[in-house]
């Protein structure tokens, strides 16, 4: 019997995930100063705050729509590049489940695709690139081939945050090729990507 | 940091708020007066253009919301992106029923912003075309053209696009003849120093008092070479023939030419440079059909110049001289 995720759930992890991203904010400034023009983790605090803001302020419904708006929410905290790719993985994750009120774990897997579908046409990386998209592919595969195991929710979460933390680290000693890291090339070989790292914040906070 | 400001997270809003209210026949905004728009928007029956950007570039890209140039723009703070949301808040009301082209500069940022708020223009029921701007020559070389940024040669976009709409063309022609008009476009610049993001309170990049930067982006962004700095004569020269080498021209082709200052150049430098510029073009046979020298695509402060060609046919001749009225660009 396939769990169901009721819209409390839903709420639940976008505050865990808000506050991850302010309280991991420093970090991912660092992370970022070391390759980037260092405004991530200025950014991805301004997204929890405003994900902090629109859960207190909207009803959960239909939970697509309730992405859908989280999504807005987030373009206009941050129209940066990494805020832009958030705010359309949330989006696309929302067009999935559009008029449902409650999830099912297969349709988490359908959104985590989704919003890597979604993040890969809006950004035009190449997996390999060393972009969030390196964390978040194998994060979405695990979870889905976990789920199609019959494993729990629970379990297909703590996969994919490992298949998150393997992908990340797998990309660290190749040289970023996307946006301002890229032209910092061969400089950015050992440093961690910091798509990658918000990217395992966010799964964090989701299975916990 | 020495500015004319006051709090620097107000300096955009505020720069745009005295803007509206020095031209408040021109220019009105939606509900965020990040999202500008002309005064009569939505014209009806007319293709609607939007371009935005962030700030720092005036009279890039609000100036030219006008009469025969643009209906729509929005801005976001100094040197970063407007939002999707903003960008759809200023489609939605400059659509005339015909659909809206955006025409903007390509910068990472600004492309995933402006391709989102397209994919809710949609949903929403208006049609949009998007036409990038990529005529720095220095930013790629040739092979990788599709890389290159967006700079001064935007604003004869604006101008061939805004007079195709305002003829009566439609979204797909108008979306081809900007097209066209920027196949035909190159731009090449020089920085000579660095300007300052008052958020951030400190220049952009460090450069010798005797150095200057061949093709350097209008954010600081790096440019082919640094070296000494050359005379106006020689800088003039290098720009030409720069451009000549991307998109050689047969003798005879008309030229519109712009020398665009990056902010603190002075007009009368430009001019020194615009000499030049002529005597070669004119000693290899181009035609000069119409001459911009002044402040076009600025980057606040900085001193330092570009060049723009574009290289015209009938149609490009007949758009360019048609009559555009906006707070930045008037032409009878």
């Amino acid at each position: 019997m396939a769990e169901t995720i009721h819209s409390e759930a839903v709420v639940a992890a976008f505050k865990r995930v808000s506050q991850a991203l302010i309280d991991n904010s420093t970090f991912l400034t660092s992370l970022d100063q070391a390759m980037g023009d260092g405004d991530m983790g200025i950014n991805m605090e301004r997204i929890g705050t405003a994900l902090q803001e629109y859960i207190g302020a909207t009803a959960i419904e239909d939970i697509g729509k309730y992405f859908a708006g989280a999504g807005m929410a987030t373009n206009r905290a941050a129209p940066s590049t990494m805020g832009t790719l958030m705010a359309t993985a949330i989006m696309r994750a929302g067009k999935e489940v559009m008029g449902k009120t409650e999830l099912t774990p297969a349709d988490l897997a359908a959104m985590l695709k989704a919003a890597f579908t979604g993040m890969q046409e809006r950004g035009k990386a190449q997996l390999g690139n060393k972009t969030i998209l390196d964390a978040l592919y194998p994060a979405g595969i695990a979870f889905e081939t976990a789920i199609n195991e019959g494993k729990s929710l629970q379990e297909a979460g703590v996969l994919a945050l490992a298949a998150a933390e393997e992908g990340r680290d797998k990309v660290t000693p190749l040289r970023s090729q996307i946006g301002r890291a890229g032209w910092v090339g061969e400089r950015t070989e050992g440093l961690v990507d910091p798509g990658c790292a918000a990217l395992v914040t966010i799964f964090t906070a989701l299975v916990s | 940091m020495k500015k004319i400001i006051n709090q620097p997270k107000d300096f955009v809003p505020e720069m745009l708020d005295g803007l509206i209210k020095a031209h408040p026949t021109q220019l009105a905004f939606t509900e965020d007066i990040h999202c500008i728009v002309r005064a009569d928007s939505p014209v009806q029956g007319k293709v609607g253009l939007a371009t935005g950007g962030g700030s720092g570039h005036l009279p890039v890209f609000l100036g030219y919301v006008g009469q025969g140039m643009l209906d729509g723009c929005s801005v976001g703070d100094v040197f970063s992106s407007p939002s999707a949301e903003q960008m759809l808040a200023v489609t939605k009301r400059i659509d005339g029923g015909k659909g809206v082209v955006y025409i903007y500069g390509n910068y990472g940022g600004d492309v995933m912003n402006f391709d989102m708020a397209a994919e809710l223009a949609d949903m929403e029921g208006i049609p949009v075309k998007t036409v990038l701007v990529k005529d720095d020559v220095a930013s790629a070389p040739p092979a990788e053209a599709g890389r290159r940024r967006g700079v001064a040669g935007m604003v004869f976009a604006f101008k061939i696009a805004g007079a195709k709409a305002d003829k009566g063309g439609s979204l797909d022609e108008v979306a081809a003849v900007a097209e066209k008009a920027l196949a035909n476009i190159r731009t090449m610049g020089v920085a000579l120093s660095p300007c300052t993001v008052p958020l951030a309170g400190k220049p952009t990049f460090t450069i010798g008092d005797d150095e200057m930067e061949i093709g350097m982006g209008i954010h600081g962004e790096p440019g082919m070479k640094r070296e000494k700095l050359q005379t106006a004569d020689q800088i003039a020269e290098r720009m030409t023939l720069a451009i000549l080498e991307d998109l050689p021209q047969k003798p005879g082709t008309r030229v519109a030419v712009m020398v665009n200052g990056l902010g603190a150049t002075p007009p009368e430098e430009l001019y020194v440079i615009y000499r030049k510029v002529d005597e070669i073009l004119k000693g290899k046979g181009l035609v000069i059909h119409r001459a911009y020298v002044g402040e076009f695509a600025t980057s606040m402060e900085m001193a330092g110049a570009s060049l723009t060609f574009m290289y015209l046919d009938d149609e490009l001749v007949e758009l360019l001289d048609y009559p555009a009225h906006t707070p930045f660009f008037k032409q009878f």
